[in-house]
């Protein structure tokens, strides 16, 4: 697919833009591996206070479905903003999302796969 | 997690017919309210006129012929979206109602194919399926109006104007899908009618090499107020029944509309707000009757007359409450657009007053993300420019309003992010 890899350096801007700016973490992690199928994202934030309404809305935003017919229109406008706060268009790029809150450290894995 | 989605799979099928119903209604009324005789030579002077701004349909053709062009304009859309496998959301029922109104002032059932095809040839180029850019090619008979001038309105003669006109339209839709990404970037999504924009720059570019060849493309006003009641009427009456069938829906399933209607007042609308996730179906369908209902009272509230540029504005606005706007991010800016009719120039009941307060609501985000008193001044700077932009394009881009709220948002947007004070959440 054609902008594959700036499409998830977008995808990784947008999710750190909003949860940088959301959850002002101390330290921040981003991996990425590039794999058979595709890209794998995993993005760590410590020390930060998510409630468990914040989870859940994270969880529900990330859980819509990847959506090619906005995903090859609207692509461009992902880690654009610094006020944004919805990343329903992270998750109309990605296949797969999991949300994980333990001991102030958020995580987010993302996985894109290459058509 | 495995994506999925069982709230919203139940709504599906009522989306898939539902959103037949608005374009077989405008088909059936103007099938009935007319002779066919009537109809058909009303049709035959859609076809052929120029369609730059503002053409009224209802001027040109009638009444009758105009909501049979409006209701088969929106069927072709469902029935391509149908076929290419769409899967429907809120952009989609926008873009689908934005057809719909403008094909009451510039779209007909002869000037939407270019475009059409145009943009599933770059996706054919491209390489990747049509459904993929399915949403430019709809919001991108913006240009629609460029094959109907050079076609029906150039000194050409008869088959080299067709030829040159279809071909003309082929090539804007063809350069419209990129265009369009790119834009986004522009305004950083404050504007809702990115594609508004995208026609302008890609009108303005096509009618300064037009006119270079001595073609004549220029705004016209041709508008029609004669059946003011009578679509005043129906508007309202199918506003209501949209109002009452997203509560009926919502009975019917997880009854929370009030809480799904919070949610939806809570977003920016900032691209990509889509209701129908943000909310789910039935909460869009009440919210796009209510904004119906809020924008037909703007123009009563002006002493306007419900003509074919207005009814398109109407009709735009109902379509977008499924995908950014709402009572809170669109009132101040018809505020700012009244406010400015009052100090400016230019008389407030009048029909450009009237849509640019409709079509002003592109920067509806603006008003969601900063503030009522920003949503104001963006209204109130959006008027002069809207009235400035037009003669760029000649009016072969109809939506001028998305032309004109591109530059607005981003001039205003870049001002208010630096005089902010400082806020992470």
């Amino acid at each position: 697919m054609k902008h594959e890899l700036k499409k998830v350096l977008k995808i990784a801007d947008e999710v750190m833009t909003v949860c940088m700016y959301k959850y002002e973490p101390t330290k921040t992690y981003f991996t990425t591996e590039k794999c058979k199928s595709g890209y794998e994202l995993l993005f760590r934030f410590e020390n930060v206070d998510v409630s468990e309404q914040e989870i859940k809305e994270l969880r529900d935003k990330l859980s819509a479905e990847r959506n090619p017919e906005l995903e090859d229109y609207y692509w461009q406008l992902a880690g654009e903003v610094e006020n944004s706060n919805e990343l329903y268009l992270v998750a109309l790029m990605s296949d797969l999302s999991e949300v994980c809150y333990d001991e102030q450290v958020l995580s987010i894995h993302l996985s894109r796969k290459a058509d | 997690m495995v994506k999925d989605e069982p709230d919203e799979m139940r709504y599906d099928k009522v989306l898939q017919y539902g959103i037949y119903v608005f374009p077989v209604l405008l088909l059936i009324v103007g099938l009935f309210s007319e002779t066919p005789s009537a109809i058909i030579a009303g049709m035959r002077n859609i076809i052929t006129s120029p369609s730059v701004l503002l053409h009224d349909y209802l001027h040109i053709g009638g009444v009758g012929a105009t909501l049979v062009n409006a209701g088969l304009c929106g069927i072709i859309c469902c029935v391509l979206l149908a076929l290419l496998r769409v899967e429907l959301n809120g952009p989609f029922v926008a873009a689908v109602y934005t057809v719909i109104g403008f094909a009451f002032f510039g779209k007909n059932i002869f000037n939407v194919w270019p475009i059409f095809i145009g943009v599933a040839l770059f996706a054919k180029v491209q390489r990747v399926p049509t459904r993929n850019y399915a949403l430019v090619a709809l919001f991108g008979t913006t240009l629609a109006p460029l094959v109907s001038a050079i076609t029906f309105g150039s000194h050409l003669s008869g088959g080299v104007a067709a030829v040159t006109g279809a071909l003309l339209g082929v090539l804007a839709g063809f350069v419209l899908p990129p265009l369009a990404s790119h834009m986004l970037r522009f305004h950083d999504g404050y504007n809702i009618y990115n594609i508004g924009f995208t026609g302008g720059i890609v009108g303005s570019f096509l009618t300064a090499w037009l006119r270079s060849f001595d073609f004549t493309v220029a705004p016209t006003s041709l508008l029609e107020d004669r059946y003011d009641f009578f679509l005043k009427v129906l508007l309202l009456v199918f506003f209501v029944f949209l109002m009452f069938a997203g509560y009926v829906l919502d009975r019917c399933g997880n009854r929370v509309i009030a809480e799904k209607m919070r949610l939806i007042h809570a977003s920016s609308g900032r691209l990509i707000s889509d209701f129908m996730r943000i909310g789910d179906v039935p909460s869009s369908v009440f919210n796009m009757g209510f904004m119906g209902l809020i924008a037909s009272f703007f123009v009563i509230a002006l002493g306007g007359r419900f003509n074919g540029p207005v009814i398109g504005g109407i009709l735009t606005v109902v379509g977008f409450a499924a995908f950014g706007k709402h009572v809170k991010n669109c009132v101040p800016i018809l505020l700012g657009v009244y406010l400015a009719s009052m100090l400016k120039m230019w008389d407030g009941g009048s029909t450009p007053v009237i849509i640019a307060g409709l079509f002003g609501t592109t920067l509806a985000p603006i008003a969601g993300q900063f503030g009522v008193f920003a949503g104001i001044v963006a209204g109130f700077c959006h008027l002069s420019i809207v009235m400035n932009v037009g003669v760029l394009h000649g009016g072969v881009n109809l939506y001028n309003n998305g032309f004109a709220g591109g530059f607005v948002a981003s001039f205003l947007v870049p001002i208010i992010n630096s005089l902010k004070k400082e806020d992470r959440s």
